[in-house]
C-alpha cells in the first residue's frame, strides 16, 4: 500500500509543480514541462519510497505490500497513469476544440457554426487551425513543405498509417474526428 | 499486488471488445458508449474475479502472490478505473485528435502529398466544426431552441470544471478567436 500511496501523492505534487511551471513558462508549449516533470516525478518516488518506512508510520501489516518490487512497481504504475490523464487533461483545456466550443456557447447562446467558423478565420486562405497545426507537423518531422505542397516523412507515414489502422480496428471508419 | 495489476489490464480487454464490437457487428454511432458499457461491466467484475482466483494465477512466483485480500482486490479495482481513464483518453487521441487525423488525411493520399485546398477539401474547418457541434448535440450536450444553443446542466458543469481547472493551472486556450 505504501507504493500507490505514494505514487498519489508524488503525482499530486506534479500537479502542483506544473501549475507553478505552466505561470513561470511565455510561450504555450505546456510539453516541455510536463515531459520534464515525468522522470523527476519517478526519480522523486523512488527516492521517497526507499527513504520511508513500509508502514510509512500510520499504515496497519494487513495493508503492506510483501514484495517490495511490487510494492513500488505499482505504486510507479499508478503514477504514471494518474500522470497520463493528466496530462491528456492539460492539453484538453489548452486545446481541445470541444471544449472551446462549449466555453463560447456558454458565453453567447446565440453561437452558431458561422460565426464559430469565421472566429477561426475560416474564409482565410490558412485558417487558425491549419495555421497552428501545420507548422507543428513540419516542427515535428512529420511533414516537410515542397513549394505549394507538403510530403509526408517516415515518421508522419508511421504515425499516420498506425493511427489508420488503430481507428479502423476501433471505429470501422477512417473518417470522424 | 502483482495479480491486481494483471488483472486490472486483462479486464481493459472487455471494454475495448464491446467498442470493436460496436464499431464492426452492431454498426452503432455509439462506440465510446459501448466501451462504457464494458467497463462498468468489468468493474462490477474485478473484485469477484479477484477473489474467486487463486493468488498466483497459476503462474506467479510464490514471492509476488502474497499480497492481503483486501489490499488486493482494492488495488485490482482501482487499477481498473486507471486503465480504463487512459484507454479512453487514447480512443479520443485516436478519434478525435487533429493533428493525428491531418496525418491519416496524408497516409490516405496518393504519394503522400497533400496542398492546403486538397487538405481543407478532406478534412477542413467545416467539417471539423460541424462534427463538433452535431455530437454535442447528439450526446445531449446541448440543444437548440429558438435559434439559442442551450447547454444541459452536465455541459454547464463541465464548463464550470473547465474554467476553475484551467484558472488553478493557470492555462490559456492555444486559439485566439478572432
Amino acid at each position: 500500500m505504501k507504493g500507490p500511496l505514494l505514487g498519489v501523492l508524488v503525482f499530486a505534487a506534479m500537479v502542483s509543480a506544473s501549475a507553478i511551471g505552466f505561470r513561470l513558462q511565455r510561450s504555450k508549449k505546456y510539453y516541455r514541462i510536463l515531459l520534464a516533470e515525468l522522470p523527476l516525478g519517478l526519480i522523486t518516488f523512488f527516492l521517497v519510497w526507499r527513504a520511508t518506512p513500509a508502514t510509512l508510520g500510520f499504515l496497519p501489516e494487513a495493508w503492506l505490500e510483501p514484495s517490495p518490487l511490487v510494492d513500488a512497481g505499482a505504486g510507479a504504475l499508478i503514477c504514471v497513469l494518474l500522470f497520463h490523464c493528466f496530462w491528456d487533461t492539460v492539453y484538453l483545456l489548452h486545446a481541445g476544440l470541444s471544449a472551446q466550443v462549449l466555453v463560447a456557447i456558454d458565453e453567447d447562446p446565440t453561437l452558431d457554426e458561422a460565426r464559430f467558423l469565421r472566429s477561426l478565420g475560416a474564409e482565410k486562405d490558412v485558417d487558425l487551425i491549419l495555421g497552428w497545426r501545420i507548422p507543428n507537423l513540419i516542427r515535428g518531422g512529420h511533414v516537410e513543405p515542397v513549394g505549394t505542397e507538403f510530403r509526408l516523412l517516415p515518421r508522419g507515414r508511421l504515425v499516420g498509417g498506425f493511427t489508420r489502422l488503430l481507428k479502423r480496428i476501433l471505429t470501422g471508419e477512417d473518417g470522424g474526428g | 499486488m502483482a495479480k491486481a495489476i494483471l488483472l486490472g489490464a486483462a479486464l481493459e480487454l472487455v471494454p475495448i471488445l464491446a467498442m470493436i464490437l460496436a464499431a464492426h457487428v452492431a454498426r452503432t454511432r455509439s462506440i465510446f458508449r459501448a466501451g462504457q458499457l464494458g467497463f462498468l461491466a468489468t468493474l462490477a467484475a474485478v473484485v469477484p474475479l479477484y477473489l474467486a482466483t487463486p493468488a498466483d494465477l497459476g503462474f506467479l512466483p510464490e514471492r509476488f502472490a502474497r499480497t492481503p485480500r483486501a489490499l488486493g482486490a482494492a488495488s485490482a479495482f482501482l487499477l481498473c478505473v486507471l486503465f480504463w481513464f487512459n484507454e479512453a483518453q487514447v480512443f479520443f487521441y485516436v478519434t478525435r485528435s487533429i493533428t493525428l487525423r491531418m496525418l491519416v488525411e496524408f497516409a490516405k493520399s496518393e504519394n503522400g502529398v497533400l496542398d492546403v485546398p486538397h487538405l481543407r477539401a478532406t478534412y477542413g474547418l467545416d467539417s471539423m466544426i460541424h462534427g463538433r457541434f452535431e455530437a454535442l448535440e447528439r450526446n445531449g450536450w446541448m440543444r437548440t431552441e429558438g435559434g439559442r444553443r442551450v447547454l444541459a446542466p452536465k455541459a454547464r458543469l463541465a464548463v464550470a470544471c473547465l474554467r476553475g481547472w484551467r484558472r488553478v493551472l493557470g492555462l490559456d486556450f492555444y486559439l485566439e478567436l478572432e
